[in-house]
């Protein structure tokens, strides 16, 4: 049956999954073998039959004769072939015979364990715990396709290595065996173009600035505790700083004197009466707004000029009220003394 | 030191022994040393106390990250989730900042004496609006892109005169940004989550051509150097490199004085001037050369742009280059930073290329060192680096020293963002789960960093699930699964066949303490997953669709533990929806469920069953006939269904066995 299939294809290529189908049949019951066989047999006829009439559709003329020109022997194509032929004819016996002598060594069913380790081992789906020929049977298709060049001990080897299984395959083989070698990150030639280096401060200000900001903000991560998060608040501008001080970004109070909130009254001179009721509510004015913590100097001082202008604007109807006032207002003072 | 102790001894309360002491310890003091040295004034940023405070806090991997734990309840355990809720939080925030801004008349009160700036509205400009010079430069200072490019227009068309220091500033915010607003500053988590689109567009043009920064460059008259050098910089920073290249060109040979970024710029886009590799070098070397002559000393931004375009120029020798630069540049003094390894690690871990250690030798380089954000590629290092550890050298010690390194100091800022975090890991863990001792993985790391440093993707779920499988260690199933259902992994077809297979192929061992109970639990565990997926498909628009495979292991598990209730649930779905579900179950699945029926006595669910395997056309159902017929002691009913599905000739049959069997019996007695 090999020489069948073996006439089929004749590329080193298929010579291998020959191997391969080789190993998975030894074990085989002779059914399956006479199938494939019979299988083979038609194929091949009409395999012969296809050549004979390429023969024969092929110019016979004397001079389309290809001259036979000897040349030398590829040999290291043909080493290559040697040795992954012998690689690929050793690797999968040796895997069948461990999974056997483990699955004897297990005992219980010797056909099934061995199955079951084999099809973990392929990294397979065979979920059937079917006999080993099942699964061998379903191999044995998929060992025919040309398409995936990789042998079976290979395929075994990258499940056991799994981490690079997949890339490793469609990649080009890599010389594995390379050593480890040092790379010297500053032990090249330099190019002597260059003699020092000098820090220049870049003239496009805004741009620097706007550099400076998009690397500061790239490593500025979500806080990660309470402290962090009052550092990107302070940075912003949020809360208020440390060290604590309660006049913080009150600039202009920084440069005024606390005798300036609190001495008012030289404020009134000059336009407030030296005594009477206007007199006596502005000194109230001055005392609450003395004590006030929430105004500026100016701004108190905004407030008394602003009394100013009111009085004076109504200084026609207080004198005549004033007037009368100062009749009246002998009155309750009768009183109150009398009380 | 003599008025020091005349004050001491005048303090009359002191008692006497500490007075001694005190004394003495000014006499020997004197002995000693004459000069007490005051330390000088150590000035101190607002936040230096903060920083020291908060180191004091330390990692704790049980927790849920700080930003979560504001509601327990609401802690995060999924990556989606993680990212909707810290989005979610600032969206919150920033829809508070839009009606502020929209309403500013209805917010009069004063908050806060003085006005903290951060949290006050904006100014906002439209056509109409009457502007001034000052507003643009606030905008320019806040960098409001947009607002800065109305202000202008308007500032224009008001034929107000426009200082040219204001425009370069103007013209250096446009190219910065391309014309387009940034994001804000405090956005802190959408910069976290945002996957950095710049990296998908690295090669392609952004530059808007003809836009306000282009026009805004011709009408400056007289040009400086700035000027030249701010849109050449721009150009290269959105790819427009033809036009860059002119300019560039143009300002060399005018005798134009540019400065060391724009060459760093244009040494950047070497690849984008010259098609081959030879040409590209030599025009590196001219670039440098030009430098030199032109007296612009180089800096570390040359160093990177170098480094970069030799990474991507593809030639053979990239190699040598890249040693050449880096010897080059430490000659003159310039210690590169992690984009200069990262660009390194480019140039010599080619995904095609032969494996190169190149990683080792940076690693002993920089390792014990703290960096600090120099080049905007820096955070580029750390998951690149991950990355050859596993895909290219697939080597778990070298990915362990990358990540002490990842830890060492503040060093972990500079891991980037959270896509990168999340790819870093990513590469960690798969590493960890394939090279490591499963057990070793389990407590040194899964336990650690899950949930709420890193959360397995599905990928990574499977890779610890195919570890599972091959090292048997199924104690870990019940708590992987929980997590499967935290992280929201439970709609993977790939991960429930995985872990579905795991259960069945896996019996628990009864005499090891932690498997005892596992068989229960596998059990619940097979009908979570039946019941999870159910309740999802009934909300859901594209629901899960079940394999009757998948359905058959389900219905195996839970036979296994004799819950007759739940497996005829299972054994009805497979019966009544069998057009939703694809393929067939195991045949195995139904001689188990028929077997649990035999040993709870239940025939009709047995030969629901059976109704089952010859709808589908199992070649066996023959014989699962037999076995009910042998298992139980049928009533006229149940024996004409029987026969309904599995024919007359299984009873014939049958008999046969049985009068074959007494009279085997009768001979021997």
């Amino acid at each position: 049956m090999l020489k069948i299939i073996q006439n089929l294809r004749l590329t080193p290529l298929t010579r291998r999954s020959v191997v391969n189908i080789r190993w998975y049949s030894d074990g085989e019951s002779s059914d399956d073998e006479k199938k494939k066989s019979k299988f083979a047999k038609k194929k091949s006829n009409n395999a012969l039959k296809r050549l004979n009439e390429l023969l024969e559709s092929m110019p016979t003329s004397k001079t389309s004769e290809k001259v036979q020109v000897i040349t030398a022997k590829n040999k290291r194509q043909e080493a290559k072939d040697e040795k992954m032929n012998q690689k690929v004819s050793e690797d999968p016996t040796d895997l069948k015979s461990i999974t056997q002598t483990i699955a004897r060594k297990i005992g219980g069913n010797v056909q099934q364990t061995e199955s079951e380790l084999l099809s973990a081992l392929l990294g397979t789906s065979f979920e059937q715990k079917g006999s080993l020929s099942e699964i061998i049977g379903g191999l044995k298709i998929e060992s025919e396709k040309p398409k995936r060049q990789i042998s079976k001990a290979q395929n075994v080897r990258n499940i056991i290595g799994q981490g690079r299984q997949q890339r490793d395959a469609q990649r080009a083989p890599r010389e594995k065996s390379q050593k480890q070698t040092i790379v010297n990150l500053f032990g090249g030639k330099p190019l002597n173009i260059f003699t020092d280096s000098a820090v220049v401060p870049d003239h496009l200000e805004t741009w620097s600035k706007l550099e400076q900001r998009e690397m500061k903000l790239t490593v500025t991560h979500p806080p990660r505790n309470y402290f962090e998060k009052m550092i990107l608040w302070t940075e912003e501008g949020k809360v208020w700083k440390f060290p604590i001080d309660n006049e913080q970004g009150l600039e202009v109070e920084k440069n005024t004197d606390f005798t300036e909130h609190v001495l008012l009254e030289m404020h009134l001179e000059g336009w407030c009466p030296t005594r009477g009721p206007v007199r006596h509510f502005m000194e109230l004015v001055c005392v609450g707004l003395s004590k006030n913590c929430f105004l500026s100097a100016q701004e108190k001082r905004d407030h008394i000029m602003w009394y100013k202008e009111y009085f004076e604007s109504k200084s026609e109807v207080l004198g005549d009220l004033l007037k009368l006032g100062l009749n009246e207002s002998d009155q309750p003072k009768q009183i109150e003394s009398n009380v | 030191m003599q008025h020091l102790r005349r004050s001491v001894s005048s303090i009359s309360y002191l008692n006497r022994s500490s007075l001694s002491r005190c004394t003495r310890f000014f006499a020997t003091s004197t002995e000693l040393e004459e000069k007490v040295e005051i330390p000088n004034y150590i000035q101190r940023s607002p936040t230096t106390i903060l920083r020291a405070l908060s180191q004091t806090v330390g990692f704790d991997p049980t927790a849920a990250h700080y930003k979560y734990h504001d509601d327990p309840y609401l802690i995060p355990l999924s990556n989606v989730g993680k990212r909707s809720f810290a989005l979610a939080m600032e969206s919150g925030r920033k829809s508070a900042k839009f009606i502020r801004q929209q309403h500013s008349n209805l917010f009069q009160h004063r908050e806060a004496d003085p006005p903290i700036e951060a949290f006050l509205p904006t100014k906002m400009y439209t056509i109409d609006s009457q502007v001034e010079i000052s507003d643009l430069t606030t905008s320019i200072e806040h960098s409001h892109v947009s607002d800065a490019i109305l202000v202008y227009a308007l500032l224009k068309k008001n034929n107000v005169e426009l200082t040219n220091d204001v425009k370069q500033s103007l013209l250096e915010l446009l190219c910065f940004y391309n014309c387009e607003e940034p994001l804000e500053e405090d956005m802190i988590e959408e910069r976290w989550f945002r996957q950095n689109q710049r990296l998908k567009e690295r090669n392609r043009k952004t530059w808007k051509d003809n836009d306000t920064a282009e026009q805004l460059y011709y009408e400056i008259e007289p040009k400086t150097p700035q000027t030249y050098a701010c849109i050449i910089r721009g150009m290269c920073k959105y790819y427009q490199v033809e036009k860059a290249y002119a300019i560039f060109q143009d300002c060399l040979a005018n005798n134009i004085k540019l400065d060391v970024d724009c060459f760093n710029s244009i040494l950047n886009v070497v690849r984008f001037i010259k098609e081959s590799a030879d040409l590209r070098w030599s025009v590196m070397l001219d670039l440098l050369k030009t430098m030199k002559e032109k007296g612009v000393s180089p800096n570390l931004g040359t160093l990177n742009a170098c480094l970069n375009s030799i990474s991507e120029m593809g030639s053979k020798n990239a190699k040598d280059y890249a040693i050449q630069i880096m010897t080059e540049f430490k000659n003159i003094g310039i210690e590169p930073s992690l984009a200069s390894y990262y660009h390194i690690l480019h140039t010599f871990c080619k995904d095609r290329g032969p494996v190169s250690h190149v990683l080792v030798d940076i690693l002993n380089e920089i390792e014990g060192k703290e960096f600090e954000m120099r080049d905007i590629k820096d955070t580029m290092f750390f998951v690149t680096a991950m990355d050859v550890c596993r895909n290219h050298l697939y080597d778990l010690n070298l990915a362990k020293r990358v990540d002490a390194f990842l830890h060492f100091g503040e060093n972990y800022n500079l891991i980037g963002d959270s896509y990168k975090e999340s790819i870093y890991y990513r590469n960690y863990f798969t590493l960890l789960v394939q090279a490591e001792p499963f057990d070793k993985f389990m407590a040194d790391y899964y336990h650690i960093l899950v949930p709420h440093v890193y959360i397995p993707e599905p990928s990574v779920m499977e890779e610890i699930l195919k570890a599972v499988e091959v090292t048997g260690a199924i104690d870990n199933i019940p708590l992987l699964w929980s997590h499967m259902i935290c992280f929201e992994q439970i709609s993977r077809d790939n991960l429930l066949a995985l872990i579905v297979r795991i259960m069945l192929q896996n019996k628990p061992d009864l005499t090891i303490k932690t498997q005892e109970n596992l068989k229960e639990t596998f059990s619940h565990i097979a009908w979570d997953i039946w019941s999870k997926i159910e309740e999802k498909n009934e909300l859901r628009s594209k629901p899960v669709v079940w394999t009757g495979k998948l359905l058959g292991d389900i219905l195996r598990i839970i036979c296994t533990s004799e819950d007759i209730d739940r497996a005829s649930v299972i054994m009805e779905k497979l019966l009544n929806d069998q057009q939703k579900i694809l393929g067939e179950s195991d045949y195995i699945a139904m001689e188990d469920y028929v077997q649990l029926c035999i040993t709870k006595k239940q025939p009709s669910k047995a030969i629901q069953c059976l109704q089952y395997c010859t709808e589908i056309g199992f070649n066996e159902s023959k014989n699962l006939a037999k076995t009910i017929c042998k298992g139980f002691t049928l009533d006229e009913n149940h024996t004409r269904r029987v026969v309904r599905y599995a024919g007359e000739s299984v009873i014939q049959e049958i008999e046969k066995e049985m009068q074959e069997e007494s009279a085997a019996k009768n001979v021997t007695q």
